[in-house]
């Protein structure tokens, strides 16, 4: 299939780039960070362009791109805790006291924030499965795990 | 708080002018007439061509990945986690030149071999009257044997296994003559997932149980001929070690559920492939043993703990303190793991959790960073792309340096180092976080924006090489 149009292109970049924005947030949690992630996806995606099959997939071909150039950028700085196994120390108080919504969300790991975000933007489980590359039952596993993870950290706070 | 009440895109800032301007910017270098054709507000003229912004933007691009790198006998990979290698099959690894020898090698020695399997459908289950009500509790319509009766067809072969000291991972194919009915939307699209999975060692028939962690059909990998089920086992929620020698015979149920029901529980449970298959534990042993290394910490520091209701900067005497380090060298890489071994008196578990959190270097979190370069490296461009296990416990600090067994002998002359360092909250919404800072996080929805502070570098040690 030939490449797609640059017009389309711009088109299908200017369409994404709040979701691009909410996305490269929810892993990098930096304005400047997500900026320069975006900038690097932009011009990678443009030039691999031509191994885009079809223009309905452009939105989780590019967030996917996108994904792997926030996770360049964090340099492999990032770990990933399973929240809802996580104990308190015996001598730190109840956590869920006043705690807030964005650090009950942060306190998910990127891959759960992702695929919970990119779930409530309208994308399928499976176009999800593509931007982070994981089967599609580990999105349905995350998705349902996160909320259970947000059910318990937000339950008495 | 009612989680109802929110959605994740409330943790969310409204995207900055800053982005849409890169955005805006970046668009007008790649493609410059598309971009200007619709934008009215140009934010500064572009004077570079094409060709060069193009150039500017890859340079840009190449300096984050940062590849490039003074020489060394370090070999760059992109690599993450034993998870996101065996995401993608070998084909995919090869072409893109992601293979990394020392992985497949244990891959290929673990030699799996196929065994037996059956497949029960849905009305030949124990508790099918409960799962037939909760289809119809859903809103499901009821199994027909019309519908989902192909099922019967679907063969199972194990592809690949890779076992170290840290994980288990399998890939086993399903193959079919249904046409594509893995993974993708459909009227009778299907996907898979390793329920109740065990093993035993030779010929003892003790159970142990396998808690696939992630899993499901692999995307990747979904073909008109069949798909393959990956399986992911974290070594740490196992019951007991894994051996590293012997045959292991791996039973897995795999659950096969309408793909078009979202849900992870069996309200779209179609059947179970009941599948049994073996493979030799001696690819999984670790090339050399672990070598554990106290590290006494001295001096002060300062730590954010989070107190429950907020954060607090706190000065804390590291005199007294010890850390555990623990050195281990497996094939998918050398995992280097902290602990407090042990602490002065007064020391308390928050900062414990304060001083192990990771951050790796992420501005807008306050921990630990651990950084390893070719020993005597002061270019921040050498910096080796560190990956991380699946989960970390609170009261650990794990990560993983991706250098692979063949590749130590070469790196021993020039010698890898350590850097342990901590960064406190340097800023909170934009006002400065000292010593003895603290704030209290306000109750419902807010937004706040975190700095790390200056590096407090606890120590630098060398990475012992086997």
């Amino acid at each position: 299939m030939a490449k797609i149009s640059d017009d389309v292109f711009v088109e299908e970049v200017r369409a994404l780039k709040k979701t691009a924005f909410g996305t490269a947030f929810l892993i990098l949690r930096n304005t400047a960070d997500c900026e320069d992630a975006m900038s690097a996806a932009i011009v990678k995606a443009y030039e691999h362009r031509s191994k885009l099959k079809k223009r309905d997939s452009f939105r989780a071909w590019f967030l996917q791109i996108l994904r792997n150039e926030c996770y360049t950028i964090m340099r492999g700085r990032r770990r990933v805790v399973q929240t809802d196994t996580l104990p308190d120390p015996p001598d730190a108080p109840d956590p869920t006291l006043s705690l807030d919504w964005k650090d009950a969300v942060m306190r998910l790991n990127p891959s759960q924030r992702t695929a919970l975000y990119l779930r409530e933007q309208g994308y399928t489980v499976e176009e999800i499965a593509e931007i982070i590359d994981v089967p599609a039952g580990t999105v349905k596993s995350r998705i349902s795990r996160a909320k259970e993870s947000l059910r318990l950290i937000l339950e008495d706070a | 708080m009612e989680q109802n009440n929110y959605r994740i895109s409330d943790a969310v800032p409204e995207m900055p002018a800053s982005f849409d301007r890169r955005v805006e910017d970046t668009l007008k270098a790649v493609c410059p007439k598309a971009a200007s054709e619709r934008r009215v507000d140009a934010h500064r003229p572009i004077r570079l061509n094409k060709k060069a912004w193009i150039a500017i933007a890859v340079a840009a691009t190449l300096l984050i990945t940062s590849t490039a790198v003074a020489a060394t006998a370090i070999i760059r990979h992109n690599y993450h986690s034993p998870n996101s290698y065996m995401i993608h099959d070998r084909d995919a690894r090869e072409q893109t030149q992601q293979a990394i020898p020392d992985i497949e090698n244990a891959i290929a020695s673990a030699k799996p071999e196929t065994g037996s399997y059956s497949i029960q459908m849905l009305p030949e289950l124990e508790n099918y009257d409960e799962l037939d009500g909760l289809r119809e509790a859903h809103g499901q319509p009821a199994y027909t044997e019309e519908d989902w009766g192909w099922m019967r067809s679907i063969r199972p072969e194990i592809e690949e296994v890779l076992a170290d000291s840290s994980t288990i991972i399998f890939n086993i194919r399903l193959h079919t003559d249904h046409g594509m009915c893995f993974g993708w939307s459909g009227e009778q699209s299907i996907e898979g997932f390793c329920e109740d999975s065990y093993y035993t060692v030779g010929d003892d028939p003790t159970q142990h149980d396998l808690p696939v962690g992630e899993g499901g059909i692999n995307p990747n990998s979904v073909t008109a001929d069949g798909a393959t089920v990956y399986a992911g086992i974290d070594i740490d929620d196992l019951n007991e070690p894994f051996p590293t020698e012997g045959t292991i015979h791996v039973t897995t149920h795999i659950h096969l559920r309408d793909n078009r029901v979202e849900s992870m529980n069996d309200v779209g449970l179609l059947a179970v492939l009941t599948y049994s298959f073996s493979f030799d534990a001696s690819a999984g042993a670790d090339a050399a043993e672990p070598i554990v290394t106290e590290r006494p910490l001295s001096g002060s520091v300062v730590l954010t703990v989070y107190t429950g209701h907020g954060y607090e900067n706190k000065q804390v005497s590291l005199d007294g303190v010890v850390l555990l380090e623990t050195v281990s060298y497996r094939s998918t890489g050398i995992y280097v793991t902290y602990s407090v071994k042990s602490a002065p008196d007064g020391w308390k578990d928050a900062y414990t959790q304060a001083l192990l959190e990771p951050a790796f270097g992420d501005e807008a979190r306050a921990g630990l960073d651990l950084v390893c370069v070719p020993k005597g490296s002061t270019n921040e461009d050498d910096r080796l792309q560190l990956g991380s296990p699946a989960s970390i416990p609170w009261n650990e600090f794990i990560c993983i340096v991706p250098v692979f067994p063949s590749e130590y002998e070469a790196l021993k002359a020039q010698g890898l180092e350590l850097q342990l360092v901590y960064r406190a909250i340097g800023s909170f919404d934009g006002e400065p976080a000292g010593t003895d800072w603290k704030v209290e996080l306000p109750a419902g929805v807010g937004e706040y924006h975190i700095r790390a502070g200056e590096a407090q570098t606890l120590g630098v040690f060398e990475l012992p090489l086997p």
